[in-house]
């Protein structure tokens, strides 16, 4: 190694700033600061695709499988070529085990730093650095599971083994008990006995909020809209623009509402409708206990998709063989891929929230690349995180700290956040 | 936007390690990965360290943000 980097790692990777004024207990105003490199991907201009997905892969490492899925399912649009179901459904899963992973990063990492909790090393807590790797080897083989010409080389046993893992993990560090049970779990009431009981860092978390009264941390009487997805032909508007529209664009990559409003988009929102969900929100509004019960409800849902999907994935590869024998991905037209130009977008579910690549493609090369992640709506100067700052109340200044700790790590930025009381 | 940073691990006391990104020392958990020893490059992200990758695959990121002008120094 011999490069000279002169700044920290949270330069490089960016962050967030909140200031909090405060105006006796409650909280006057809130501002959020964006240091997020946004601009990085200018560096896949001139770039072919597959040279493009692998720095992707490279940049991105958080949600990697996600942005590399997303860039791809673009590229594909960009070009209309098609690649087969099966690799398409494996991806998906690879995406769906990733969610999971990010979840399990929270509820087994960051919520017992929350509490203060000093846990020792754990070695099944390695799995969520291994685990995104030993999957892609099983479905692809030693190729690499997000390329244009990504085919199956599925290793079943291998696949069988990361899952069955995951899921010992997930019922004995998360529901301490078995997780068919938890997903049983459909009032408020049967949520407080779980958390009374349990003895998980989960548990202890949903136990902290009802003995600390912080049920309802967050929560406002009308909530912004939620993000629905957005068609390829809006988004191609949005980011092909001409020059003097570029202010418009970079605005929207950086701070982006759609139809002149803030909308949300993370687990909270595509939990929205799930029973236990619902009913938590009746009693609580939509604060911490609500978020917190949507990220476990889609952690648990999340367990018995993926052994689902593996499933199908594996019976496909036995219908067809384990190694595909074509290439995974087939040109509509037959043209030259090399040779071609267009334009495509993508919007996938991405652990915090819907994940938005955009690229224009010139004779087979990377012409221009846009990306809107879901902290840049979550985290809006005008979106949910603030919205909740907003309702704090606390007589002094540890509580208010608390309580907005609590919410910021609720709605999940990616990167690390600097928090200032005034 | 989502970024893990490659450093280098230049020394290791119980769970944590001290890494250098540059020159610049930063100390973060191991928690999370197995079998990292004195040398070996690392990604880490909000004080954790999240894999282990190859000489070569840090230089390679390194780069890539050095080209994109996220870090101060120059490839030599």
């Amino acid at each position: 190694m011999n490069k000279e980097t002169r700044k920290s790692e949270g330069k490089v990777e960016g962050g967030l700033v909140f200031d909090l004024y405060r105006d006796g207990p409650r909280v006057a105003d809130v501002t959020v600061r964006s240091e997020r490199p946004l601009k990085l991907v200018d560096v896949l201009r001139g770039k072919s695709a597959d040279e493009g997905l692998v720095l992707l892969g490279l940049m991105y490492r958080i949600c990697g499988v996600a942005h590399r899925y997303a860039a791809l399912t673009a590229w594909c649009r960009a070009l209309d070529v098609e690649m087969s179901y099966a690799v398409r459904r494996a991806q998906r899963l690879l995406v769906h085990l990733e969610t999971i992973r990010e979840h399990l990063w929270q509820v087994l990492v960051v919520w017992p730093e929350l509490l203060g909790v000093k846990q020792p090393k754990d070695r099944d807590l390695t799995l969520l650095s291994t685990m995104m790797n030993e999957a892609e080897r099983a479905l692809f083989g030693e190729g690499y599971g997000m390329a244009p010409a990504a085919r199956l080389n599925v290793d079943g046993e291998r696949l069988q083994g990361v899952i069955d893992r995951l899921q010992a993990l997930i019922e004995r560090q998360v529901c301490d008990m078995p997780i068919e049970q938890w997903r049983g779990i459909s009032s408020p009431e049967w949520l407080r006995v779980w958390a009374q009981t349990g003895q998980t860092p989960a548990a202890h978390m949903i136990r902290h909020l009802y003995e600390e009264n912080l049920l309802d941390v967050g929560a406002e009487r009308e909530g912004l809209a939620h993000l629905a997805p957005m068609s390829g032909h809006a988004l191609n508007l949005l980011f092909d623009v001409p020059a003097f529209y570029t202010r418009a664009r970079d605005e929207f990559i950086a701070r982006p509402t759609w139809r002149g409003q803030c909308r949300e988009t993370n687990t909270y929102t595509r939990q929205t409708l799930h029973e236990l969900v619902v009913a938590v929100r009746e009693d609580y509004g939509n604060g911490l206990l609500t978020r917190l019960t949507a990220r476990l409800v889609e952690l648990v849902s999340l367990e018995r998709t993926i052994s689902t999907e593996a499933a199908i994935v594996m019976g496909s590869a036995c219908e067809t063989g384990a190694v595909e024998e074509d290439d995974g991905v087939q040109d509509a037209d037959g043209g030259e891929l090399a040779e071609k130009s267009g334009q495509g977008a993508a919007m996938i579910d991405a652990a915090r929230g819907h994940l938005i690549h955009w690229l224009k493609v010139k004779r087979g090369k990377i012409a221009d690349y846009a990306i809107v992640a879901p902290t840049e709506w979550n985290f809006h100067p005008d979106g949910v995180a603030v919205r909740g700052l907003k309702t704090l109340e606390a007589n002094d200044e540890a509580h208010l700290r608390r309580q907005a700790t609590l919410w910021i790590h609720a709605i999940d930025p990616c990167v690390a956040y600097e928090l200032r009381v005034h | 936007m989502c970024l893990a940073i490659p450093a280098e691990v230049i020394s290791i006391e119980g769970d944590n390690a001290q890494v250098s990104l540059g020159g610049v020392k930063k100390t973060v958990s191991l928690a999370l990965v197995d079998d990292v020893a004195v040398g070996d490059y690392v990604l880490i992200h909000v004080g954790y360290a999240l894999n282990k990758i190859s000489p070569e695959e840090a230089q390679k990121t390194l780069d890539l943000f050095a080209e994109a002008g996220l870090l101060g120094g120059e490839a030599s």
